[in-house]
């Protein structure tokens, strides 16, 4: 491959990342394909492009355009960050491929980029395809193990996660918001207290809500609290509706 | 000494004999991963002998699927660099397959703060509680966000490809590096292999911190210092290369850039005494390292003294502790409590007798090839390259890190270090093996010579497997090993749907840098995942800690709380249910007379409902969340 087809390579990708990056409405499959080529690839190949660096080996190659690329993506996202308009999400994209395509772009700059002395490898072995069909299968199998170990791990968390309420002061204290996330299947309907100690150890409930909330949702409400009642002051129970004893028991104790 | 630079015509034969055998070994090591993949799943519901067996033999045989072409004499030199790098991907894949949804990792969860504080602020030096250095060097946190930005990918997903990257990039170097140092690419491949075997190398190399950035950006910028003092390729366009690798290291850690600066400092001190020995290649080596190393040294110190300052010794110093410790112990000074070897932190869980017995055999085996490897070093004078003396010479600190783990203290510098010091063994390893072909070369018959050689390699082939788990079972708990259901103060364990649940309910519920009270898993999550800053130290003396031992809603814990600004107490229940694990519910101090190993008392976590200037906000049952009304 010669050093003008590299340039024009990685002015294509990079164009084409900044494209689909801020047009509106691409999918973000497209986006991410794009976005690592030209994150992992284009900057450090734009470098070595661009010094002229004569290296032909595939093992210093690769360590040169992978490393050239994160070293940039680092220095890129610390300068960006340190400038007043800082690393956002329109600064960082432009501004790593505006640099790529400045980089490819000087390669061609003082001399012929065809007499440069960056090449790929050549390759020299015959193309053989069980053996490209046996990578796609390492491939295939170890992308699957990757899947099994995800859905398997979120499972798990599905599997494990607890229902959750929450009673959160609103309106300077006039009112509370709460929420109910139900993970129980034998539990679909909730009683919700408020109350308010009546004398040292005693509690008098002023409202109470009944809620519905199937298993797997959340449901939140708001509250208002009676005039003299303030949210510091409330506390709020929840039972489940039928059931004896309380799940949940939120404020003093029972 | 030969430069390797480009490897010698082979038939086309065993070029495609070759590249089957690649793609084969990409195979083998794909079925172990589904293997450790689907045990892993099992796993997290119920840690049986079925589950633990077919991890660790899966984990062997990714190993062992690269070894055969690795150290084969008929690979090319491309299908050996091919399989390097496949090596190197298969590895990072079994810390992906851990934890394949979030990070969860100490380490990783402070650089998981980094990034939300640049994602909101877009600027640097947002402080971060977790660690108080990472701001200072923000290299991985930019890079995260620069492709976040770029990618549209998550947080997470981008992280796994910079690591990911990173890690290729890392066993690609390190074997180009060894590869022109030892001037045969089938002993860089074992010195790759016996790099594979330090503690750290499976799970914390790979994971979601700056280091795991920084070693490979090290390595590739000395690839760039090699490659020049051997003529191979333009001094100053390798320095300017090696200046951006530099710029992207000095930015990401601190430690790793000074081991690249000694380095480089080493060279050019070893070179210039060989020099004045009117050594014409030594004084070679010197004209063309001088700017590598004085673009180093310059990065480093214009980043320590500008930016980092005293926020690099302040972390730096934990981990002197280490050393500190060990001399207490040597000199009978040492008054803390002592370490149990293959326990846990409590010495709760304990490693089973096979495990102790292959981590003994992986510390005397490292030993024994540190110290032949030495000799062998001393023996051949074409090894002499300065950079060879300076490696062996860091390699001698590998015993120092070995005596450091028998205290507590030491056992985290002993882990640190070990990325650094296995550079040495490495370079051993291949020194040992060159001395045992030039041996075999001398003194056999061809056929006896090629028996002979099958016998070395097979006896280095498993000695590699027992040093790789050995050093899995000497930097891991037992319990960290695998995922598996939840356990008290238990790093990756601890962190369970309850724990997240919370975590997400206080990101959308709780101000950022709120100051919080909680334990250490739960401080780590909040901190992480809902940008609250969790109070740890201590209060006129008395430990953060004290709010959760106490039976009752003391003045003390009003003073506590009331000082150090707390507005909600995230209280664990089953922190009086399970006794913990590491160092404690709370690593950074607890109070006087109470045992850290121990649970907590019921009614010093339900003194809290008990307290009226406290209201209970938050509430799954396991975790629960008290606002502070009045402190």
């Amino acid at each position: 491959m010669t050093a003008r087809s590299l340039v024009t390579f990685c002015v294509a990708v990079a164009a084409a990342g900044l494209i689909v990056g801020l047009v509106p409405g691409v999918p973000d499959a497209l986006v991410a394909v794009v976005g690592v080529v030209v994150v992992l690839l284009v900057p450090g190949l734009a470098l070595l492009l661009a010094l002229r660096t004569p290296v032909r080996e595939p093992g210093p190659l690769i360590v040169f355009v992978l490393g050239g690329s994160l070293a940039l993506l680092v220095v890129v996202g610390v300068v960006l960050a340190a400038l007043p308009w800082g690393l956002t999400a329109t600064t960082a994209p432009v501004t790593l491929e505006v640099l790529a395509i400045v980089l490819a772009g000087s390669a061609l700059l003082g001399g012929s980029p065809a007499e440069t002395i960056v090449s790929w490898p050549p390759i020299r072995a015959r193309r053989s395809w069980p053996v490209a069909a046996l990578f796609a299968l390492a491939l295939a199998v170890a992308g699957a193990a990757v899947v099994i170990a995800h859905v398997a791990a979120d499972r798990t968390d599905a599997v494990n996660e607890v229902s959750q309420f929450s009673a959160v002061p609103v309106n300077g204290g006039a009112g509370l918001r709460i929420m109910i996330e139900n993970h129980q299947p034998d539990a679909t309907s909730f009683r919700v207290e408020v109350s308010v100690a009546s004398s040292q150890d005693t509690r008098q409930v002023i409202l109470a809500r009944r809620l519905r909330v199937p298993d797997g949702h959340r449901t939140a409400v708001r509250i208002a609290l009676p005039d003299h009642v303030s949210a510091s002051s409330a506390r709020s129970s929840l039972f489940v509706a039928g059931h004896v004893k309380p799940i949940r028991v939120v404020g003093a104790a029972p | 000494m030969t430069t390797v630079l480009s490897s010698p015509a082979r038939p086309a034969s065993t070029t495609t004999s070759s590249s089957v055998r690649v793609a084969l070994a990409a195979f083998v090591a794909a079925l172990a991963l589904l293997v450790i993949a689907v045990a892993n799943s099992f796993a997290r519901n119920q840690n049986t002998a079925v589950t633990t067996t077919a991890f660790y033999v899966a984990v062997v045989l990714v190993l062992v699927a690269f070894m055969p072409g690795l150290l084969s004499r008929t690979t090319p030199a491309r299908q050996r660099t091919a399989l390097v790098v496949l090596f190197s991907a298969a590895m990072y894949l079994i810390k992906v397959l851990y934890e394949p949804s979030r990070f969860a990792l100490h380490d990783e969860l402070a650089q998981t703060r980094g990034v939300r504080n640049l994602l909101s602020s877009h600027h640097l030096f947002g402080a971060n509680p977790i660690v108080r250095a990472y701001p200072y060097f923000p290299g991985l946190n930019s890079a995260t966000t620069v492709m976040m930005h770029t990618t549209h990918l998550s947080q997470f997903w981008s992280g796994v490809v910079v690591i990911g990257t990173a890690r290729l990039i890392g066993g690609l170097a390190l074997y180009e590096v060894l590869r022109r140092l030892v001037g045969h690419d089938r002993l860089a491949a074992a010195g790759v292999l016996l790099y594979a075997t330090n503690p750290n190398f499976l799970y914390f190399d790979a994971a979601y911190s700056y280091e795991s950035l920084a070693i490979p950006l090290a390595l590739g910028a000395l690839l760039c210092a090699v490659l020049a003092s051997k003529s191979a390729v333009g001094l100053w366009r390798c320095v300017a290369v090696a200046a951006v690798l530099t710029a992207g290291l000095v930015l990401t850690h601190h430690v790793t850039a000074y081991w690249l600066a000694a380095v480089l400092v080493g060279w050019m001190l070893v070179a210039a005494v060989q020099a004045m020995r009117h050594s014409s290649d030594a004084r070679a080596s010197l004209k063309r390292v001088w700017p590598f190393a004085l673009i180093v040294v310059v990065g480093v110190l214009a980043w320590q003294l500008g930016v980092a300052r005293s926020h690099t010794a302040s972390e730096i110093d934990p981990a002197l502790a280490g050393a500190r410790a060990l001399i207490d112990k040597l000199t009978g000074r040492s008054s803390g409590p002592q370490k149990q070897l293959f326990a846990s932190g409590t010495g709760q869980i304990a490693n089973p007798l096979w495990a102790q017995a292959v981590a003994l055999a992986a510390v005397a085996l490292s030993l024994i090839i540190l110290v032949l490897g030495l000799w062998a070093v001393v023996r051949r004078v074409s090894w002499r390259h300065p950079l060879v003396i300076v490696l062996s010479v860091l390699s001698i600190l590998l015993p120092v890190t070995l005596a450091l783990r028998v205290t507590q203290e030491g056992t985290e510098t002993s882990n640190r270090a070990s990325e650094f010091v296995y550079f040495g063994l490495a370079l051993a390893g291949a020194a040992v093996l060159a001395s045992k072909r030039r041996q075999d070369r001398a003194a056999h018959e061809r056929k006896d010579r090629a028996d002979r050689g099958k016998t070395v390699l097979t006896a280095f082939g498993v000695a590699v497997v027992v040093m790789f788990i050995g050093g899995f079972v000497i930097g891991w708990a037992p319990y960290e090993r695998q995922p598996g259901p939840y356990l008290g103060a238990a790093e990756l364990r601890s962190v369970d749907p309850p724990s997240m649940q919370a975590a997400r309910w206080a990101a959308g519920h709780i101000p950022a840098r709120t100051f919080i009270a909680a334990d250490l898993s739960n401080g780590l999550l909040m901190a992480a995942y809902a940008t609250l800053n969790p109070q740890n130290g201590s209060v006129n003396g008395r430990a953060v800690s004290t709010l959760f031992y106490s039976t009752t809603y003391s003045d003390v814990d009003r003073q506590i709380v009331s000082a150090d600004k707390i507005r909600y107490i995230v209280v664990d229940t089953r922190m009086s249910e399970v006794p913990p694990q590491s160092k404690g519910y709370f690593a950074f101090g607890v109070p006087p007379g109470v045992d850290p190993a121990e649970k907590l008392l019921k009614r010093s976590l339900s003194k809290f409902d008990r307290t009226s200037s406290l209201q209970r906000v938050y509430d799954n049952g396991i975790i629960r969340i008290y606002s502070v009304t009045t402190p």
